[in-house]
């Protein structure tokens, strides 16, 4: 209980509140441009919270996350473009409902069912992290390289372009890691003679390269081809068209109640994400609906089962980042980074040594979702004119933005450089179907690979039966050779297909 | 592009450039005598690694390319003048900055920027080259305490 003074005690700091506020005014501006998206905005807000104390830092990344998931359904519903890729199933529904005059009803019902998923996902995240911290204090060398890549393994596979292509990228991820000093010995590799490189590629600069930049090149490419304005749908002014009756309510909780397990359950994953928690949650909920026949016309549940677990992923996602140190998707990967730098490393230990910033964060969690709900429908006119923000005005801040916050963070000229080179990159993987994420979640696990992998050879005496004959990392191998076989067999089966 | 020439471009790609850096890697790192994982070992093994699925990419590109007999591409290309135009602007931008400064190298930059995005509304262009670079230098030097670059050019 104490220990629950003192945590509220730190997060209730005016500087938290209003970073936690700004976070979520910026994540839900940046969610419902098209064209924007939530990791693009965390590297963004990642520079300015290096100055921050790293509880008020990572209050504000959390709101920008909170906050751009939900702001991805604003353009989903209000144009047919999901703002972020997560949107994408609230759109087919979402859409129809703004199409029948009822955009006011389908915006309210899906900042609801956002605030409904995250709160179940924080409860979950509060009650669940503690329980697998004290598991994960019994791993050593052999279990985190195990999970290391396993965790990898599956982003790569799962990370939506292909198999080869997720591993490819997930590699050079790692590859990209080693450059600089090995951790073990100290000697200088892959650096090729510039002194620059011997301290290593700097995370900051692939974050912000390879999603900010990156979507910045494909963003100029599409203004040129695509020259055509988005036709935005206006809000009724009839107010029974935007007003979520009682009926609406109890035909949607049931869909909630689906959707947020399912989210909860997805988000703490690796590598899966909220786009497929949406749209599976939205088949569930057509499947179990007594009006399937709604869907994809207008239905008030398709609507609440995408958002509610798109956003019921937010909170689960946290376990394996603060438990193990495995970041489950993009967004974490960047908070990893942001822990770190404060010299706060993510694992079991962060719970036995920073309890208290570890409630104070929980605590923080709760109230972003409360203070979610507040500013969503406060500010929802206000959001909805960030859906005709121009990219002529967008693009170049945000550009600016990138250098200027390389620059501060790093304090070097080449790093900005690197950091270009790391757009171009990422704008060459979309181009070629790569996907990026996978190279971002490499770079951050091929230390932790690396390390555990020779460390177990230290102890084993070089011998690879460690990794079999402990129960854990044996577990985890056989879910790794599983979870690809099945891969492998159906993208085999596809091909069959195809061939016929 | 399409999707059978799209991996055999990437794919052969890496496989080159795979196979030149685990050639290079060994001459890159001091190595102990009796290490069974030295220093060299990973990176060695996942270039090889990287090399192996792009060859696996290539060959299915192959494959795919005797089969694909669509004439759309998979996705569109176009626009690589203003790619180009952008890469050309960014990275001047960035060397411009210690030479005449962070305001000066920001608002060009805004300029350039803005006209390739496809902004052609001057009143909007002209209020974002005035506001934006001494905002920008402002909130990092009283909010983050930092100091952007002043430029050489007029010492």
């Amino acid at each position: 209980m104490d220990q629950f003074f003192v945590g509220l005690e730190q997060i209730l700091q005016l500087q938290n509140i209003v970073l936690m506020i700004v976070g979520l005014v910026i994540g839900i501006v940046i969610g419902a441009i098209p064209g924007l998206n939530v990791p693009l905005a965390v590297a963004l807000a990642l520079p300015f919270t290096f100055s921050l104390p790293p509880l008020a830092g990572l209050s504000m990344l959390i709101g920008i996350y909170k906050g751009g998931t939900y702001g991805g359904s604003i353009a989903a519903i209000l144009i047919n473009v999901p703002g972020t890729p997560a949107a994408a199933a609230t759109a087919i529904d979402g859409n129809a409902l703004a199409r029948q005059g009822k955009a006011g009803k389908a915006l309210k019902l899906s900042i609801y069912a956002s605030v409904f998923g995250e709160l179940a996902s924080d409860l979950v995240l509060i009650i669940a992290a503690a329980q697998v911290a004290k598991i994960a204090l019994s791993f050593g060398p052999p279990e985190f390289f195990t999970l290391g890549l396993f965790a990898l393994t599956i982003i790569g596979l799962v990370s939506g372009t292909g198999l080869t292509r997720g591993l490819i990228a997930g590699s050079l991820g790692i590859l990209l890691s080693m450059v600089g000093i090995d951790p073990i010995e100290g000697e200088v590799r892959m650096a090729f003679g510039i002194y620059e490189l011997t301290g290593g590629l700097k995370f900051i600069a692939l974050i912000i390269g390879a999603f900010a930049i990156s979507e910045a090149l494909v963003q100029v490419e599409k203004s040129v081809l695509k020259k055509s304005a988005f036709n935005v749908l206006e809000i009724s002014k009839n107010a029974d068209d935007n007003r979520v009756t009682r009926e609406d309510f109890k035909k949607v909780l049931p869909a909630m109640l689906r959707g947020t397990p399912l989210g909860i359950f997805i988000g703490a994953i690796p590598g899966i994400g909220s786009s497929v928690a949406a749209f599976l949650s939205y088949g569930v909920a057509k499947r179990f609906s007594k009006e399937p026949e709604k869907f994809g016309h207008g239905s008030v549940e398709g609507v609440a089962a995408a958002e509610s677990a798109n956003n019921a992923v937010t909170g689960s996602t946290l376990i394996p980042l603060l438990t193990l140190g495995i970041p489950g998707d993009v967004i974490t990967a960047i908070m990893l980074g942001a822990l770190t730098v404060h010299g706060l490393i993510p694992g079991p230990t962060l719970f036995t040594q920073q309890g208290d910033f570890i409630t104070a964060l929980f605590i923080g969690m709760l109230i972003v979702t409360g203070l979610h709900f507040v500013i969503a429908m406060i500010g929802l006119p206000l959001f909805i004119r960030a859906v005709r923000v121009p990219r002529g005005v967008l693009f170049p801040i945000v550009i600016i933005l990138c250098v200027t916050g390389t620059l501060v963070a790093t304090s070097s000229i080449f790093d900005v450089f690197v950091m270009l080179g790391f757009g171009f990159l990422g704008y060459l993987m979309v181009k070629f179907g790569f996907p990026v994420a996978p190279m971002l979640i490499g770079f951050i696990l091929g230390p932790l690979i690396e390390v555990s992998l020779r460390q177990s050879m230290i102890l084993s005496d070089n011998s690879i039966e460690i990794f079999f004959t402990r129960p854990v990392s044996a577990i985890f191998m056989i879910l790794m050779m599983v979870v690809m076989m099945s891969v492998g067999w159906q993208r085999y089966k596809e091909l069959k297909l195809n061939e016929n | 592009m399409r999707q059978g020439s799209r991996d055999i471009t990437s794919g052969g790609t890496l496989l080159v450039a795979s196979v030149t850096l685990y050639l290079l890697i060994p001459g890159q790192v001091e190595t102990l005598e009796g290490d069974t994982l030295t220093p060299a070992s990973m990176p060695m093994a996942i270039t090889l690694f990287i090399a192996m699925l792009s060859s696996v990419l290539v060959f299915s590109g192959l494959r795919q390319r005797t089969r694909d007999t669509s004439s759309s591409p998979l996705v569109p290309d176009g626009g690589g003048k203003y790619l180009g135009l952008t890469v050309v602007v960014m990275v001047s931008y960035v060397g411009l900055i210690p030479w005449v400064g962070f305001i000066p190298a920001t608002a060009a930059a805004l300029l350039a920027l803005a006209l390739l995005f496809g902004n052609r509304d001057w009143k909007v262009i002209f209020l974002m080259v005035l506001l934006a670079p001494p905002g920008i230098l402002l909130f990092f030097r009283y909010s983050m305490l930092v100091l952007l670059p002043q430029g050489t050019l007029f010492d």
